[in-house]
């Protein structure tokens, strides 16, 4: 049975929880001029490897990447899935730990961080134990429902203070791609490289075209364009290279008058904040994926807890933002390999195993 | 049964977790907060409207400090509430401060998330423990009048300027972007009145513009509908609606800016019985002397408040860009041609 | 004969037990029953009929005897058992045939009028009610399809009591048929006499918040379930028909909807949505936006909401859990007040209370409208059995955003979809719209 609607929901969801937020600090860290070239380009790289990783799947019907590459050799699939088994890990950690300071910054909380952290990590532990994956499917087509609709009233209103004439220079020539050489824009690629292996695990549970794929990620084009060009239209790139959160930022000068709320970005947090605890609950499904198919098949009623523990330790221990910055800059090197090497392999893979069955074919 | 008392036991104990939540009646919320600055103290007044059972007014309290927040923190210490800055609307400085430079108290206001960016920024010209004595004043209002004096949908006229805090952040910040501040006192028979505008360059106050000048200055931004402009001895006018369009280009290496302004207006009064060609004529003339007059003055000052640098964004690199106003700008030679046309004429025809 | 006599020693205190001869040319017949469960002249009268004519016209006796009804075999707990049913027995004195013929039955049921727990605006008004035989009447009625496929189960050692299951052959998911025929056949021996008993049967959760099944009067809905897809279940004694599994749709949909212009169809089914909103959110928003995150607010408003609270001596949640808690003390009376005094009561409750409760500063005037938005917008869901769901959902949102305002509110939100994305019934998922299918 065909689940296009819950798994294209599902991926735009995992996305759209980490747009707006950091990406674009990075982005218009990483140039002056012409940010839409970098966003094209992250977008296009993005394409590409969910190109090259659905092709891969496609080749396998109904088996998921564990069951794939585990059938092949077992020490080749470990490499292949370790880094991915640490890269997930680590952004559980990342994570939860820079949403709860992002939370405690937004709303002026006097929560102690550790109540956020806590509340970031029991809530995706329930959604995953309860619903299990048909659940989580399920789930997202729900949220949509409910906080899509804010969130685009948001980043329409967020127009309000445009000045167009930020838009130019439109192209710079080879200055236009000096983003390249810039770390943060390889920093920025979090956004793009954060939900996309979610993919490889849902063919054994349910089955999908691609388009859908293709068809949901032209509907999040337009939230990664926003999220950079709305801070730098309305403040210019001086002024939004010095904020933190530029996005937030701009939302906060919307003034409506009509609304009774005073600051609507409580409309635009509180639905990130949902559309993030979906994203940290996928990638504990994700790993507990991997754990039980190829390590040992131990209950979700010890595995989960266990998850939530250990990630709640490691991020009481990470003391402020710069370590916090730091450790996305290390992370940085894992994302390429894990993004570049998961899908190639797949690819590889899927390629050897349909000429394989030609031969068989033919043999017969 | 005993994962029924578990549960219960539970629940109890997340209840006695509320931290620290103090209650919105046991909040002070102040609308309005003046600073003025001398010889290295800041002194910080604060507007408390009183919650009451009838409209008492408002409660001006004062402190202190080396810096702004431990001032606050002074206020707060002595006051029977919590101070909380959240629905802080107007800030006001007196002029020594605006002069000296308003870009720390920009930045520490940006950075702590508790006062809001759409806070306004108002300079007043008169010391500020005389300025909010005299609008205390319960017998005439409730206190609130600060704050609706500049509210878009209640007080707000298009001869005073608008200026929330996150534009004076950019302005500081941006090669491009110079802005406007409003400048008030405390009036005679009104609580507040207002005595021009102040332009700020890079967050320090260099000139002034008047009451007339804010106007022409809020049509060439396209803040100005319903603003009246006076002709000269001949009628008054209203503005509804407005429209530029600017070309930007380089002329033997200066810049030049080629702007015609569209203005729509209707007749509220007039002296005697002019025709419209005449009124028309008379207001092109005015407008346009007094759009020359605030040229000069910006271009004396190198402050860009109508944000010429823009259209050039494509014709120079960023750090040509970076130099625009101490390089550019004084050559900036801007061709401004005015055509106004009078829709209708009230309830009265005119020859 | 001794089967005839341990049957007579069973029933000797009942009041209600008849033993009678019958007495027809030269044979007898010996007529037994329950005399509340059976119409006996009119009975007798029919057996008697057909045995005289059969004896004018010189039958066989006996054949046109066991022609009347069932023949049984002449056991003691079985003729026990046919005599509870509400049959005849008639023993032929001289062979020991025994025979189970259908009577003319006592009335035992209110005859077929309105729905006590269902209204609607412009459909029929003929609604369930315990006797089995008038559901089934009913059902056929609405739904003339050949479709329709009927089927008994008999659950119970102690008390017996029948189940009926229905469903459309060529709709019904495969999936859930038999995972409920083959839930109801492993605990066949388990007494069922009420929706608890039923479920455990069925093996739902004990610990389940929201129902698994929903419940209708009116015959038009429970067709509008069968054509969908799902399965009904009728209980003796029950007077409505159990629809399995319930969705999320059954929240708002309703088959009344369908008399309407789809326009209107369509503008209810969004005031539906608005009302369940309403009534989680609205409580634990005022909570929030009092306690924890005034900043939310406009000025204007905050100043006022500020005013409103003066004098009131504890914080918003200890407000909002009293004022809920009268308002549920009041919705629980009503249930129990008889009808001659219940409005007087009402009346006291709601207006005196209040009033007087914001007059002696106890609660804020706020409050009072936000607990009356709550109350009044639990009750437009459809399904009085959801609206109990939705009644302790708002009190999770309430203290969650009392302990972290406005994201504890939206946590609870989460929360609550999270449990409903979970759900399954009897292998189908909670979370689907129309046609209910297995995972």
């Amino acid at each position: 049975m065909s689940k296009n609607l819950q798994v294209s929901t599902t991926y735009i969801m995992t996305h759209l929880g980490l747009i707006f937020f950091l990406y674009p600090t990075d982005v218009i860290e990483s140039t002056n001029e012409a940010h839409w070239v970098t966003v094209l380009f992250g977008f296009l790289f993005h394409l590409l490897i969910i190109f090259v990783y659905l092709k891969g799947l496609s080749y396998f019907q109904g088996q998921n990447i564990v069951h794939i590459l585990m059938n092949k050799n077992k020490l080749a699939a470990w490499v292949v899935l370790l880094p991915v088994l640490l890269y997930l890990s680590w952004i559980i950690v990342l994570a939860v730990r820079a949403f709860a300071e992002v939370l405690s910054i937004a709303f002026l909380s006097n929560t102690p961080l550790w109540t956020l952290m806590l509340l970031l990590l029991i809530i995706p532990g329930f959604i995953t134990f309860h619903g299990k994956i048909g659940g989580l499917l399920r789930l997202s087509v729900l949220f949509s429902f409910l906080f899509v609709l804010p969130v685009v009233f948001v980043m329409a209103t967020s127009f309000q203070n445009v000045d167009w004439h930020y838009l130019f220079p439109l192209w710079t020539g080879h200055r236009s791609l000096i983003f390249l050489t810039h770390p943060s824009f390889y920093k920025s690629l979090f956004a793009y490289a954060g939900g996309f292996l979610l993919l490889g695990f849902l063919p054994s549970y349910a089955k999908f075209k691609p388009k859908a794929i293709y068809w949901g990620s032209l509907v999040l084009l337009p939230a990664y364009l926003i999220s950079v060009y709305v801070p730098v239209l309305t403040l210019g790139e001086e002024t939004a290279s010095q904020l933190q959160f530029p996005y937030l930022f701009v939302v906060d000068t919307i003034a409506i008058n009509w609304l009774m709320f005073d600051r609507i970005n409580v409309f635009l947090l509180l639905s990130l904040v949902a559309f993030c605890m979906f994203f940290i609950a996928v990638t504990i499904w994700q790993i507990l994926c991997i754990i039980r198919l190829g390590v040992k098949d131990i209950s979700p009623n010890y595995l989960i807890p266990s998850i939530i523990m250990i990630t709640f330790i490691i991020c009481l221990c990470i003391p402020d933002w710069k370590t916090v910055d730091r450790l996305f800059q290390w992370n940085t090197a894992l994302r390429i390999y894990v993004a570049t090497v998961t899908p190639i392999s797949i690819w590889t893979l899927g390629r050897l195993h349909a000429k394989k069955m030609k031969n068989e074919l033919n043999n017969t | 049964m005993k994962l029924r008392i578990l549960i219960g036991v539970i629940f109890t104990t997340l209840l006695s977790g509320c931290w620290d939540n103090k209650d919105i009646n046991h909040r002070a919320l102040p609308i309005a907060m003046g600073i003025s600055y001398q010889q290295g103290d800041y002194e910080v007044f604060l507007d408390i409207p009183k919650v009451s059972e009838k409209n008492e007014g408002i409660q001006v309290i004062s402190a202190k400090g080396n810096t702004i927040s431990s001032a606050i923190d002074h206020i707060s210490m002595n006051l029977e509430d919590q101070v909380d800055l959240l629905h802080l609307k107007v800030i006001v400085v007196d002029k020594a401060f605006a002069t000296r430079g308003l870009e720390e108290i920009t930045s520490s206001i940006i950075r702590s998330r508790h006062v809001s960016p759409k806070t306004m920024f108002v300079i007043c010209d008169e010391p500020l423990d005389r300025f909010f004595e005299r609008i205390n004043n319960p017998l005439n209002g409730d206190g609130n009048e600060i704050y609706d004096f500049f509210q878009k949908n209640s007080g707000w006229n298009p001869e005073i300027a608008y200026t929330p805090v996150w534009k004076v952040f950019r302005s500081i910040h941006s090669y491009t972007n110079d802005v406007v501040l409003p400048i008030i006192q405390s009036g005679h028979s009104t609580t507040i009145q207002s005595v021009g505008s102040g332009i700020l360059k890079n967050g320090r106050m260099v000139g002034r513009l008047n009451n007339e000048q804010t106007l022409l200055y809020n049509v060439f931004d396209g803040n100005s509908l319903q603003g009246k402009i006076e002709v000269m001895g001949k009628s008054t006018v209203q503005i509804v609606s407005s429209h530029i369009r600017n070309h930007s280009s380089f002329v033997n290496q200066k810049p030049e800016l080629n702007s015609k302004l569209y203005l729509k207006v209707v007749i509220m009064d007039t002296v005697g019985s002019p025709s419209t060609a005449s009124i028309e004529t008379e207001l092109q003339v005015l407008l346009q002397r007094v759009l020359d007059q605030i040229f000069i003055k910006i271009q004396r000052a190198n402050a860009d408040i109508f944000g010429i640098g823009q259209h050039f964004r494509d014709d120079l690199t960023r750090s040509e860009l970076a130099q625009w106003r101490t390089q550019y700008f004084p050559q900036v030679k801007i061709k401004l041609d005015i055509q106004t046309v009078i829709r209708n004429t009230g309830n009265l025809k005119l020859p | 004969m001794a089967v005839m006599d341990e049957v007579r020693t069973h029933f000797s205190s009942h009041p209600d037990y008849v033993n009678q001869q019958l007495q027809l040319a030269s044979e007898t017949f010996t007529i037994t029953g329950l005399k509340s469960l059976i119409n006996f002249p009119q009975t007798i009268h029919m057996v008697r009929e057909s045995l005289l004519t059969a004896s004018i016209n010189r039958l066989e006796l006996t054949q046109v005897f066991t022609g009347l009804g069932q023949t049984i075999p002449a056991e003691t707990n079985r003729l026990i058992s046919d005599i509870l049913d509400g049959m005849l027995i008639a023993v032929h004195d001289a062979s020991g045939l025994c025979v189970s013929i259908y009577p003319v039955p006592q009335p035992n049921s209110r005859p077929i009028s309105l729905p006590v727990m269902e209204n609607n605006v412009g459909g029929g008004n003929s609604a369930f009610n315990e006797n089995l035989n008038s559901n089934m009447v009913l059902l056929r009625s609405q739904l003339n399809s050949s479709d329709l496929q009927m089927k008994t189960y008999i659950l119970g050692k102690l008390v017996k009591t029948k189940v009926i299951v229905c469903y459309m052959d060529s709709l019904i998911d495969e999936q859930l048929l038999d995972n409920l025929t083959q839930k109801l056949e492993s605990n066949i021996t388990t007494d069922i006499s009420n929706m608890k008993e039923l479920s455990s049967v069925l093996e739902f959760s004990k610990f389940s918040l929201v129902t698994h099944y929903m419940t209708y009067e009116l015959p038009q809905n429970a067709e509008k379930a069968l054509k969908n897809g799902k399965v009904i279940l009728f209980q003796e004694r029950l007077p409505f028909a159990i629809v399995l599994p319930s969705l999320i749709s059954d929240l708002f949909v309703t088959e009344d909807d369908m008399n309407h212009p789809p326009v209107y169809t369509w503008l209810l089914r969004c005031l539906r949505l608005i009302g369940l909103l309403t009534t989680l959110i609205v409580p634990g928003l005022y909570v929030a936006i009092v306690s924890v995150n005034p900043d939310v607010l406009r000025f204007e408003l905050a100043h006022s909401i500020a005013r409103s609270r003066l004098d009131v001596p504890y914080p918003a949640i200890i407000e909002a859990l009293l004022l809920l808690g009268i308002m549920e003390l009041i919705m629980e009376a009503i249930i129990r007040l008889p009808s001659s005094i219940g409005p007087t009561v009402t009346m006291v409750g709601g207006i005196v209370l209040g009033q007087a409760v914001v007059d002696a500063k106890l609660v804020s005037n706020l409050l009072i409208i936000v607990v009356a938005a709550a109350t009044i917008s639990n009750a437009v869901v459809v399904g009085f059995r959801n609206s109990y769901s939705l009644r302790l959902f708002k009190y999770l949102l309430l203290f969650l955003a009392a302990l972290l305002g406005v994201l504890g509110l939206l946590s609870g939100l989460v929360i609550i979809c999270a449990y409903l994305a979970g759900i399954r019934t009897l292998g189908v998922p909670f979370l689907q719209l129309i046609r209910p299918k297995g995972e």
